[in-house]
């Protein structure tokens, strides 16, 4: 019986309550600028977006594919949110890991939730566009990015050529 | 040292030496052919520790032939590396003329004009060459200014080169922007170099200013000797972006305040009160300039560039739960929860914000929460006479 309970929880249709509700419609009709947001298929908590590599960064051109997982304590608790596409930057580690603390719960993190994911996907394209060398993820991208950031940049290019351009077929 | 260096480019013109004279790349003339060789010398000028690379006789083997046992002979019969690189060659070409097997018309070298132009503007200033392709595509000076502080230039050698000298020869380096429009229409290496070892000279005031600004005020991000927009903090919330100009880097700077609109309206004023200008002093250092025109105590070590809140959308409509977007019903007293703070607008379920501050680490104490408004971050209180409310 509790066994039954339980798993019925887990199943819950996430996306129907009003916060997601409001907070989908907006992002489907009317989402920020270079971001695009869908519903995984077949998923009730997992979303897909797009992101466009922010312009004059060494990822412009490129199309960054992440998953967003809503926990079922959502907005209790941070979406959980990686990136598909990989990508050459400090706070990014080659599982798609971010370190950005407003995907962390208190203290150590700064989640709160009055941000939605549409915040947290503009503040991942912030991240993108000014990497944060102080609390790296990526130890040694993170030197290079300090201490010689011309090479730096020339490599998050090439790997934003390699991995996130559609090649036209 | 420059002894040996002279000594060095008068017996073989077509090596160029690495900055420190440690090692020398280039081409030595063997039977007519240009074979090229790479040495590395490190505690020059005693031949100890010597090696010396030549990729193309590697490539072929040479019958009952080993290069570095034929490098150790000669290195023990000799005590310069001129004197060296002479008797060497003379083994070679011996070894080659013993080996019938070598069909030297196998090379497939390409030696043309292109390097012998390179070599003679490069030998000028052998000093400065930091790396150089193998394959002469392009080339790297490095020129030191007074801090010691390392500049490169990186020259793309055309392969027409030096035949469409009229073109301006492509480069990559870290100058200002202002300094660049100099190198756009240079067209030889050695002019393009001769003009980026002047800039590097011209600017040597700049770039004392640039690594003070950089080790003295706390600056946010990390700079390039491009830049010349340095963000610096001066409130925990607020950043001053100046822009020094690299041609009179003592002078005052332009100045942008960056942040929160609330906090950076004291500094707005005083920058109108003032002329930074007149309280701008040279013999001041760039920290204790900005203290003054700013009228701070210190540059704060931390600074917190852009609060959480920026990236929460405000909640327009009324009567929802922030946390939840869910109706509210202000009526029912004791399922609402108001910020305690006037200014703030926050507007909460008493179950929604119970479950979140227990969530980020709250613990109930004589019936009350504590915590913060997830909105204005100021102390809030929640009393928990409704306990049974909380969803579970």
């Amino acid at each position: 019986m509790v066994l039954k309970k339980s798993i019925k929880i887990s199943l819950l249709p996430l996306l129907n309550t009003p916060r997601l509700k409001k907070e989908l419609g907006q992002l489907l009709n009317k989402p920020p600028f270079g971001i695009k947001v869908k519903v995984k298929e077949g998923s009730t908590s997992v979303l897909e977006a797009e992101l466009h590599g922010p312009k004059d960064s060494p990822y412009e051109n490129g199309i960054f594919k992440l998953q967003i997982e809503l926990p079922v304590k959502y907005p209790f608790e941070p979406p959980r949110v990686t990136f598909i596409t990989p990508i050459y930057h400090p706070n990014i580690d080659s599982g798609g890991r971010i370190c950005l603390d407003i995907l962390k719960m208190p203290p150590s993190g700064a989640w709160k939730p009055l941000i939605n994911i549409e915040g947290v996907l503009i503040a991942i394209c912030n991240l993108m566009n000014c990497p944060n060398p102080n609390d790296p993820l990526v130890l040694d991208i993170a030197k290079e990015f300090k201490n010689d950031k011309e090479t730096f940049e020339s490599k998050a290019k090439h790997y934003t050529k390699e991995h996130a351009t559609l090649v036209a077929v | 040292m420059f002894d040996l260096s002279i000594s060095m480019w008068e017996n073989f013109s077509m090596l160029i030496p690495s900055r420190n004279c440690k090692s020398w790349k280039g081409y030595i003339l063997l039977n007519a052919y240009n074979v090229y060789i790479e040495i590395s010398c490190p505690n020059i000028p005693l031949l100890d520790n010597l090696k010396v690379q030549i990729p193309e006789l590697e490539a072929f083997h040479f019958h009952q032939f080993d290069l570095k046992e034929t490098v150790e002979i000669v290195k023990q019969k000799t005590h310069s590396l001129p004197e060296f690189l002479k008797e060497l060659i003379q083994a070679l070409v011996k070894v080659w003329k013993q080996d019938t097997s070598i069909n030297l018309t196998n090379f497939n070298y390409i030696f043309d004009d292109k390097f012998h132009s390179v070599i003679q503007e490069v030998n000028l200033y052998g000093q400065y060459v930091h790396t150089i392709d193998e394959n002469l595509k392009h080339i790297t000076f490095n020129v030191l200014d007074m801090c010691k502080h390392s500049h490169f230039i990186k020259i793309f050698i055309p392969d027409e080169y030096p035949m469409i000298k009229k073109q301006p020869l492509r480069f990559e380096t870290m100058v200002p922007s202002v300094s660049l429009n100099l190198f756009l229409k240079v067209n030889t290496i050695l002019n393009l170099f001769e003009t980026f070892k002047n800039v590097v000279n011209e600017l040597s005031n700049f770039w004392n200013v640039h690594s003070e600004i950089i080790s003295t005020c706390n600056t946010i991000g990390s700079y390039t000797f491009k830049d010349v927009n340095y963000r610096i903090p001066i409130d925990s919330h607020v950043c001053v972006e100046v822009e020094v100009n690299p041609l009179k880097p003592l002078n005052c700077p332009k100045f942008r305040l960056h942040g929160l609109p609330a906090a950076i309206e004291k500094f707005h004023k005083r920058l109108n009160e003032i002329n930074p200008i007149l309280i701008w002093r040279t013999i001041n250092s760039f920290k204790e300039n900005i203290l003054n025109v700013f009228e701070v105590p210190t540059l704060p070590s931390q600074y917190e560039e852009e609060k959480p809140e920026h990236y929460v959308t405000s909640q327009n409509d009324l009567n929802c739960c922030c946390i939840c977007y869910d109706q509210l019903d202000m009526a029912i007293k004791n399922q609402t929860k108001l910020c305690d703070n006037e200014k703030c607008d926050a507007l909460y379920h008493m179950s929604c914000i119970c479950e979140w501050l227990l969530n980020s680490g709250s613990t109930p104490m004589f019936e009350h929460l504590q915590g913060k408004c997830p909105q204005c971050e100021k102390d809030m209180l929640v009393a928990l006479e409704n306990f049974d409310l909380i969803k579970t």
